[in-house]
């Protein structure tokens, strides 16, 4: 069997061959051409600006700071900091509901609620609203699986509602245009829990394997109705498999249950023309990063330094196959100017290599002063050359 | 150590739970860990060499394992089954103090963190190396953990933190549990932690991994 070519030069080749007239060197190029360029270890500038977002408390604390009374949510921001951003086609992949939403318990501090997939969660009304406590998870053998796998049908009316409309959208904006590439482990970690989906693939590898199929499939039928239609430069799914301590899953069971599925979806976005795949998984994935890279996924988000995924030692082990969204580590930003320059200056080689969007390494967190962020900001455009035009 | 210890010690060190498991492949059909403890029981062996000599070492080499990154988070908890099946048949000599745990070691999350899972973790490993653990639970305020302290004379503390926001939390409950009882050892862990900030804001202990909270206060405590 033909094994096919990952490497950074054939899948430039191939978009030279597909996209050969869009990069037109003599006019100004949009955003998405400069995306795909910085993708490509092409000479680009200005860089693509791409950061991850806030935490919820993050811009009501800024506002105290001195950010302006309008800057009260995400895309207000990116407009104040001159931050840049993709599109997404909106296709669903995820479980169709299996219940409705209901509130259980309230007080005055927290809520306690049933969401539509039948997971019990609280979540506090105060402080910083991240992660919910999961109680209860709904799937916990075969029979309470069955009905999730018949709400993971490609076929669910409802998936593709949007992508129609969208489109004209889409195109127009000048922005890469990323497809959604679902997940494969970290949704059937939300339905399933962290502790049992940790050990699932031991004590029944069967269901295990027939949920991870099951997802596999959604994305993979999902993307070969999608993808004819639309030209995408990047493919996006999500997964947050893993910790400080690495994946919640075997790295072994990952790359032999998940592996194939990567391979078939990278495989399936090369075929329509986009060779950038990436999903967003936070901590430490160092131990599950080949199975990423070997079947195609080549690209990682958000690269978080403190849980150990650093990008220079990355770019270290990995040269040009490993591209990087992120990789700048937040706690320089929480610990003053000093430290965001010697963390900027830190990844600058790799920066310069091509194939790296630094931005910071997960959702800026509020006890980050208003006033190291915007010097975090002005470091990037004057060291790394990124684009976007501030409003301060 | 004779030869149904070391069993005993392979089945949690490899996360053979029962005879009923079919992890790990290669011990498939096999007594597990729950099994082999009932055994030992009837064979007289005291319960405290059981804990001792044969279901902390296998707790101990799987947490070492997860040290040096030899092993993962589903390996630690597949140990932690097997240990807690052998523990179900050990509790009735804890309660007529014929085994006895090392210390008690008191667990959360500091005020305004919901994030559990490092701290189940810990928790997990701890009471695998003989620690009877008092799991407060997430969000726990300060005045929660002195409270607990207070109850339980003596104890130790581990604090957990996921969010750079809530980790500032630890610095005020540590200084609670030090004013209120200044030999009580705090040991604390997350994401976002360091050795610097565990410093800084008075913790006795900074541990990246639950093997080294378990290795610190054992040593502490002996």
């Amino acid at each position: 069997m033909e094994v096919e070519d990952f490497s950074a030069e054939a899948l430039q080749k191939r978009l030279d061959m597909a996209d050969d007239s869009e990069c037109g060197a003599e006019q100004a190029l949009t955003l998405r051409e400069r995306f795909r360029r910085a993708m490509f270890y092409q000479e680009v500038a200005p860089l693509p600006n791409f950061e991850f977002g806030y935490w919820d408390r993050t811009l009501a604390v800024w506002r105290t700071q001195g950010l302006p009374d309008w800057v009260t949510d995400e895309a207000a921001a990116y407009r104040y900091f001159g931050i840049e951003n993709w599109v997404v086609v909106p296709v669903d992949l995820g479980p169709a509901p299996v219940c409705e939403h209901t509130v259980l318990e309230e007080t005055d501090d927290r809520i306690v609620y049933r969401d539509t997939l039948g997971v019990v969660a609280q979540v506090n009304k105060h402080g910083d609203q991240s992660i919910p406590h999961f109680l209860d998870f709904p799937v916990k053998d075969r029979a309470t699986w069955a009905p999730y796998k018949a709400a993971l049908d490609p076929d669910t009316p409802g998936r593709y509602a949007h992508v129609d409309a969208a489109l004209p959208r889409l195109l127009a904006s000048g922005a890469p245009i990323i497809a959604p590439g679902g997940s494969l482990v970290g949704i059937p970690r939300n339905l399933i829990g962290f502790e049992h989906v940790a050990v699932l693939p031991y004590e029944d590898p069967e269901l295990f394997q027939e949920i991870v199929d099951t997802f596999g499939h959604l994305i993979c039928t999902a993307l070969e109705r999608v993808l004819p239609r639309i030209q995408v430069d990047a493919c996006m799914g999500w997964e947050d498999i893993c910790f400080n301590q690495g994946p919640v899953v075997n790295p072994r069971v990952f790359a032999e249950v998940a592996g194939p599925w990567y391979r078939r979806i990278s495989e399936l976005l090369v075929r329509h023309g986009c060779c950038v795949y990436t999903t967003d998984t936070d901590g430490n994935l160092l131990p599950i990063v080949e199975t990423f890279l070997d079947n195609g996924l080549n690209t990682l988000f958000p690269v978080e330094v403190h849980a150990g995924t650093d990008p220079v030692v990355l770019r270290e082990r990995y040269g040009r196959r490993v591209r990087l969204w992120g990789g700048v580590d937040k706690m320089a930003l929480i610990a003053g100017k000093d430290a965001i320059d010697a963390e900027l200056q830190r990844i600058r080689p790799c920066v310069e290599q091509g194939g790296f969007l630094p931005g910071v390494d997960h959702r800026v967190p509020a006890d980050v002063p208003l006033d190291h962020y915007k010097h975090y900001m002005d470091r990037k455009r004057e060291w790394f050359g990124v684009g976007g035009e501030p409003l301060y | 150590m004779s030869e149904l210890l070391e069993q005993i010690a392979t089945c949690i060190e490899r996360g053979k739970v029962n005879a009923a498991s079919p992890y790990p492949p290669d011990m498939r059909g096999q007594e597990g860990a729950d099994e082999l403890v009932k055994k030992a029981i009837e064979q007289g062996v005291p319960a405290g060499d059981i804990l001792s000599q044969a279901m902390i070492v296998g707790m101990g080499r799987i947490g070492k394992k997860f040290s040096n990154n030899e092993v993962f988070v589903p390996d630690v908890l597949m140990a932690a089954k097997a240990m807690q099946a052998g523990m179900n048949h050990l509790r009735p000599f804890f309660d007529s103090g014929e085994a006895v745990h090392k210390g008690t070691f008191i667990i959360g999350t500091v005020q305004g963190d919901l994030h559990d899972i490092g701290k189940n973790l810990v928790a997990m490993v701890m009471e695998g190396g003989g620690f009877k653990v008092i799991d407060l639970g997430v969000d726990v305020s300060a005045e929660k953990f002195a409270q607990a302290v207070k109850d339980n004379p003596g104890a130790s503390v581990g604090l957990s933190a996921l969010l750079t926001t809530t980790m500032v939390n630890m610095e005020k409950t540590v200084k609670l549990l030090k004013e209120q009882a200044p030999d009580t050892k705090v040991v604390v862990g997350g994401a976002p932690l360091t050795q610097e900030f565990a410093n800084k804001i008075g913790a006795d202990a900074y541990s990246p991994d639950p093997q080294g909270a378990l290795d610190y206060l054992t040593a502490a405590v002996s």
